[in-house]
């Protein structure tokens, strides 16, 4: 890095190479910390860009070393959507951890994830020693769910939205959700993620963060915690963060949100 | 400062470029392969639609970049300042005077990174409208891909600004209304109680007493205005295509400015149009998304390079 605060890069992955951004830290000496950032994926993924970017901001300010990037198939990254696969963005997301750590000499890491990201991050850390703590905001819990919600928001966009469906039908092999394509096996793959069935705990602490109801929530507080993690909850409900909206520019970030999580990484990270 | 990115399975390259002189913009360069490449052929911009990053609506501009790229034409996305991953700028030059700068800036990048000396600029809604004031300032661009825009064909500052805009708005409801394709969906959302709120209350608003002027001595004057410009660039020997999606309301605009003038202008060369049916703003349904990427791909083909 040639000390500028924020690095844009591509970083090399057999599969396919992936975009990423580093945001470093001003402060000298700083952490012994990285932060790697967990999107959620598709339409979400465009409509958090902005949150996340800010919170990587605030997380250097406070001497991380916090790295956001794209998965295979999604962003700037290499491939189609249509190709994605979870197993391929969890090697993703551990790809990115190793390069944080050599990239910055870091030895510990924080993952943060959103939603489906959330859901990666701790399938992530179940399966690795290095993840010492874990941010889940508003985590998938059950894929399934997960994917019956979008295809019911689907169903309400093409409700309210100028689109008409039989003048564009949905492409071959894909299921069409919220304008991207989701292959077969990515479905099936969503349909079986499962965080109460982890069998690992994916950090020594975790943060639950939630801005919206979920009643699998307290099942995965006890879940993790039995798994050995010490679990913080924050509530912050935040309805208007998930309200349908068709165009992007009224798109809102939760200062309220990412100053919870940078305090608590401040506060479990040193 | 580049970092090249290979890509196995189609012909093209991605490189990260940073750039510009106030802040460090950030954009990815999608370039076709050695063998494919030619300094001849224009460059392609596309410029940030609303607050959005790079990567467009759906993933739209990177489809779009990718399959341009494949057919031999440099592509640079990149974010304006204070979008995406580019940093606010620390000056105080109001955005409609940075924006069109810092697009220039991004010419003068691609040209250094590429050896390319043209340009066509492209974008959506508000990426469009920005791609019309530059090809109106700058002898680099000659092409001009307008997607969706909105009040680009008339000066702002005008006191016909707010008729206009009035008018538009009527008209859009009124079209979606009763001679769209989603007429049946929006009277069936009526009857059964499910329209909503913002979208009644916004529909209503439009239907409020519109202002003093005359209605056709301002419709003719905006049409002088957008010929004026249309004529300029045509001089220049720029071409400029108009996309429209059914379902926006910047169609209704354009046919408020250019009305009956619109097969005329067409006809003299100063533009292009395509409408897209049963489409929205930025593309909800795939295969208008797939739609769009053809058209742009044709368009630049046939009207800049063959």
């Amino acid at each position: 890095m040639d000390g500028r605060q924020t690095y844009p890069y591509y970083f090399r992955l057999r599969a396919g190479q992936l975009f990423g951004c580093y945001h470093a830290s001003p402060v000298t000496p700083a952490r012994d910390w990285g932060v790697v950032l967990s999107y959620p994926v598709g339409r979400e993924y465009i409509r958090f860009h902005r949150s996340f970017r800010e919170l990587a901001n605030l997380l250097a300010q406070e001497g991380f070393l916090a790295l956001r990037f794209d998965y295979y198939g999604c962003g700037d990254s290499a491939g189609d959507f249509e190709e994605a696969r979870v197993s391929q963005w969890v090697r993703d997301i551990g790809t990115a951890i190793d390069r944080v750590k050599m990239d910055g000499g870091i030895s510990r890491i924080c993952l943060i994830g959103l939603r489906l990201g959330a859901a990666l991050a701790a399938t992530v850390g179940a399966g690795r020693t290095d993840v010492d703590a874990l941010v889940l905001w508003d985590p998938v819990i059950e894929g399934r769910v997960y994917v019956e919600q979008l295809v019911t928001l689907h169903r309400d966009m093409l409700r309210y939205a100028h689109v008409d469906p039989r003048q564009w039908p949905g492409l071959p092999g894909v299921r069409e959700i919220l304008g991207f394509p989701f292959g077969e096996s990515l479905i099936e793959d969503l349909d079986s993620l499962d965080l109460l069935a982890i069998q690992r705990r994916p950090a020594r602490d975790v943060l639950l963060v939630s801005t919206r109801e979920h009643n699998k929530r307290a099942a995965l507080d006890s879940r993790l915690t039995s798994l050995g993690a010490s679990v913080a909850l924050r509530q912050i409900p935040s309805p208007q963060l998930w309200v349908w909206i068709e165009d992007f520019g009224q798109v809102l970030v939760s200062r309220r949100v990412l100053q919870c999580i940078v305090n608590w990484v401040c506060e479990r990270c040193t | 400062m580049h970092r090249k990115l290979g890509l196995r399975k189609m012909h093209i390259t991605e490189e990260v470029l940073s750039f510009g002189q106030a802040t460090s913009l950030v954009g990815i360069l999608t370039c076709p392969s050695e063998t494919q490449s030619t300094v001849h052929s224009p460059a392609v911009i596309l410029l940030n639609v609303g607050i959005m990053h790079r990567v467009g609506p759906n993933r739209l501009y990177v489809k779009v970049a990718r399959r341009v790229a494949g057919q031999g034409f440099p592509v640079l996305r990149f974010d304006l300042s204070g979008l995406g991953d580019s940093p606010a700028r620390r000056d105080h030059i109001p955005a409609s005077k940075s924006r069109i700068g810092e697009t220039r800036e991004a010419m003068s990048q691609v040209a250094m990174s590429t050896g390319v000396q043209e340009f066509v600029l492209m974008g959506i809604c508000s990426g469009a409208n920005l791609s019309y004031k530059v090809a109106c300032c700058d002898d680099r661009v000659v092409g001009a891909a307008l997607i969706n825009p909105r009040y680009h064909l008339h000066d702002p500052g005008d006191k016909s600004d707010s008729y206009l805009r009035h008018r538009a708005f009527v008209r859009h409801y009124f079209r979606i209304a009763f001679f769209s394709s989603f007429s049946a969906k929006i009277w069936s959302n009526v009857v059964t109680g499910q329209l909503r709120r913002q979208s009644a209350t916004r529909a209503l608003k439009g239907f409020a007493p519109s202002g003093l002027l005359s209605r056709s001595r301002v419709t003719a004057a905006a049409a002088n205005q957008a010929e004026a410009g249309l004529s300029a660039l045509a001089r220049r020997g720029v071409r400029i295509l108009h996309i429209y999606s059914e379902g926006d309301e910047g169609l209704d605009y354009f046919r408020t400015v250019l009305g009956a003038r619109t097969e005329e202008f067409e006809g003299r060369g100063l533009l292009d149009v395509e409408v897209i049916p049963g489409a929205n703003h930025t593309f909800a349904l795939l295969a208008s998304q797939e739609h769009v990427v053809n058209i742009v791909s044709r368009w630049i083909r046939k009207a800049l390079w063959d």
